[in-house]
């Protein structure tokens, strides 16, 4: 698949109109949002969809879809953050790894390994359960056990790489270890770090939500995907409506990275 | 391959012990006062709690000593499965654990068994038929499949099949009608994610070399789709499935939380919220050694099923 065809996909260009929606709400949410997200109406508590509520309103009355444009920035905000952070520490564990072998690509490698024994939301629910629920734990506790998908990856890429003569070039004509690895590894890296990092999103963002849904992630009042769902479950007898369009939010968002992610995996190796 | 086993052990024994290591010093670095936390959840309350008690606490406990001296004697103890007391329910953890985890397994299995069902019929006939208007669709569903928050589809699932039509129990363990939602709650991801694996396994198998080969020999294409691709592709399909218990172990947290399962991830989530840290600790530490578990296996089954490696 090349380019032009993958732009007569019509699934393809929905995922591109989606993620083109979701960047915008996440980013001018709050302006866009017809009521203020944190006002409370108990007179129109539980309402259905109506005209002046385009989604309906909450338990204690709030604008469901207010506190859905607003809940963007968290939701696709933080799993955006987690996933740079742990790109960045995964790239740079991989680079040093495959570039250096021997002893420091074992003990890098082992350490990956007992991180990656922890399976994500229960590692961050540990974090969360011992420090305590909040932003920036949720964030550290997502990125201490993403990192290592990124590690695996680049180490794999380096190590054959490194055996290129492009890069024995560049070692005899005296260039410096670090100048080698960012100029000559790194690129050869790249695209295949775009696609992971595109699914990478969809998966964060999966996850940020999942911590939410269970209590252990972005606290209330503040509006949350996941943190929506959980407050629309305990009513999900009496006003189903709350259940399901935080859920549809995120279902599209995630959606659209994986759709993306695909093509340009898709892309990748046809061009190999 | 005697070597190559004891290798892996060895790798998995690192992996134990910095696993270990972690979740000791996650606790350590958690917070407030150990021995004031446990003497809170012990004795029920601040008010109830004085000077004398935590002192005793942390000398009953080795809270007194260096962190290293620490973690050896809590490690001499979790090699004989001794994890501990839990705090708030006063139970030994590992029984807890115990108990609970043939109930995730029981609905893991069930949730293994549907993703099989499906994606096996599916993935092979999207592999073989590339590009047909059966693979597209397989495609789309699947990743729809693996876009779908479970927790969602869970609550989906209970406004159409309680809430509607009335049809299934909205939550508890019981008979298998309560299995139902639950399982396939779980399996929903499990299915797309290996009809996806099992898709791309065939399509490789099908440009691969003896392949060309096989054809150029006149064999029925029927004897080559049965004999030579599915038993190549069978091969990734089999790591994955081991590899999936990750997710398994993940999507379980949030299943058991929609349907109010008593199994491990339901406890995990009580116990985060009590602040329960032997508990905590020892989920933790659970899954991880069941997660390098899966993970050897897998990998000395890998290698014995393909024979390029096993026998280079």
């Amino acid at each position: 698949m090349n380019v032009r065809s993958a732009l007569k996909n019509p699934l393809l260009i929905a995922a591109v109109v989606i993620l083109f929606a979701v960047i915008v709400i996440t980013l001018f949410g709050s302006m866009l949002a017809p009521h203020d997200p944190v006002e409370t109406d108990l007179s129109v508590r539980f309402n259905p969809p109506s005209l002046k509520y385009p989604l309906g309103n909450d338990s204690l009355g709030r604008c469901l879809f207010s506190r859905i444009l607003c809940g963007a920035r968290m939701s696709i905000g933080l799993g955006i953050a987690v996933v740079l952070f742990s790109c960045f520490l995964g790239v740079t564990a991989g680079l040093i790894s495959g570039y250096c072998g021997g002893f420091v690509d074992e003990l890098i490698m082992r350490i990956v390994d007992i991180f990656f024994s922890f399976p994500e939301i229960v590692a961050a629910m540990a974090v969360a359960g011992l420090m305590g629920p909040g932003t920036l734990n949720l964030f550290f506790a997502l990125s201490f056990v993403n990192w290592t998908r990124y590690a695996r990856l680049v180490r794999g890429i380096t190590l054959s790489v490194r055996e290129r003569d492009y890069i024995k070039a560049a070692q005899l004509s005296g260039v410096s270890r670090t100048v080698t690895i960012i100029r000559h590894i790194l690129p050869a890296n790249l695209s295949s770090i775009i696609v992971l990092t595109t699914i990478g999103l969809a998966k964060a963002i999966l996850a940020v939500s999942a911590l939410g849904f269970l209590g252990f992630g972005i606290q209330p009042p503040d509006p949350e995907w996941g943190t929506l769902l959980m407050e629309g479950k305990d009513y999900i007898l009496s006003a189903p409506h709350l259940s399901l369009y935080p859920g549809i939010a995120i279902m599209l968002s995630v959606l659209s990275f994986n759709l993306i992610g695909d093509a340009l995996r898709d892309i990748r190796s046809r061009q190999r | 391959m005697l070597n190559l086993i004891l290798k892996r052990i060895a790798a998995a024994f690192f992996v134990f012990i910095g696993a270990t290591f972690f979740t000791y010093g996650m606790m350590m670095f958690a917070p407030g006062d150990a021995a004031l936390e446990i003497a809170i959840a012990r004795y029920g309350g601040h008010d109830r709690v004085d000077g004398a008690t935590i002192e005793w606490i942390k000398k009953k406990e080795g809270l007194d000593k260096p962190f290293l001296y620490q973690y050896c004697h809590w490690l001499k103890r979790v090699v004989v499965l001794d994890l501990g007391i839990s705090l708030v329910r006063e139970e030994p953890v590992w029984q807890l654990i115990y108990t609970r985890f043939a109930r995730t397994f029981e609905l893991a299995l069930s949730a293994i068994v549907i993703a099989l069902l499906i994606a096996v019929p599916i993935g092979i006939l999207g592999g073989v038929k590339q590009g047909s208007w059966m693979d597209s669709m397989g495609v789309t569903i699947a990743v729809i499949g693996v876009s779908m928050p479970n927790y969602w589809l869970g609550l989906v699932l209970i406004i159409l099949f309680s809430v509607k039509l009335k049809l299934l129990p909205v939550f508890g363990y019981g008979d298998w009608r309560h299995m139902v939602m639950p399982a396939i709650t779980l399996g929903t991801a499990l299915t797309a994610y290996t009809t996806r694996i099992l898709r791309s396994a065939i399509i490789e198998t099908l440009q691969s070399d003896y392949l060309i080969a096989l054809r150029a020999r006149g064999i029925s294409n029927r004897l080559v789709l049965g004999k030579h691709i599915l038993k190549n592709a069978l091969i990734p399909v089999v790591t994955v499935v081991g590899l999936e218990f990750g997710m398994i172990l993940e999507g379980a947290v949030i299943t058991e939380t929609v349907f109010a399962w008593p199994g491990i991830g339901d406890l995990m989530v009580t116990a985060v919220s009590d602040r329960d840290y032997p508990l905590i600790q020892g989920l933790v530490l659970f899954t991880a050694m069941v997660f390098v578990l899966i993970n050897f296996l897998v990998d000395v089954v890998y290698r014995y099923l393909d024979p390029r490696i096993r026998l280079s």
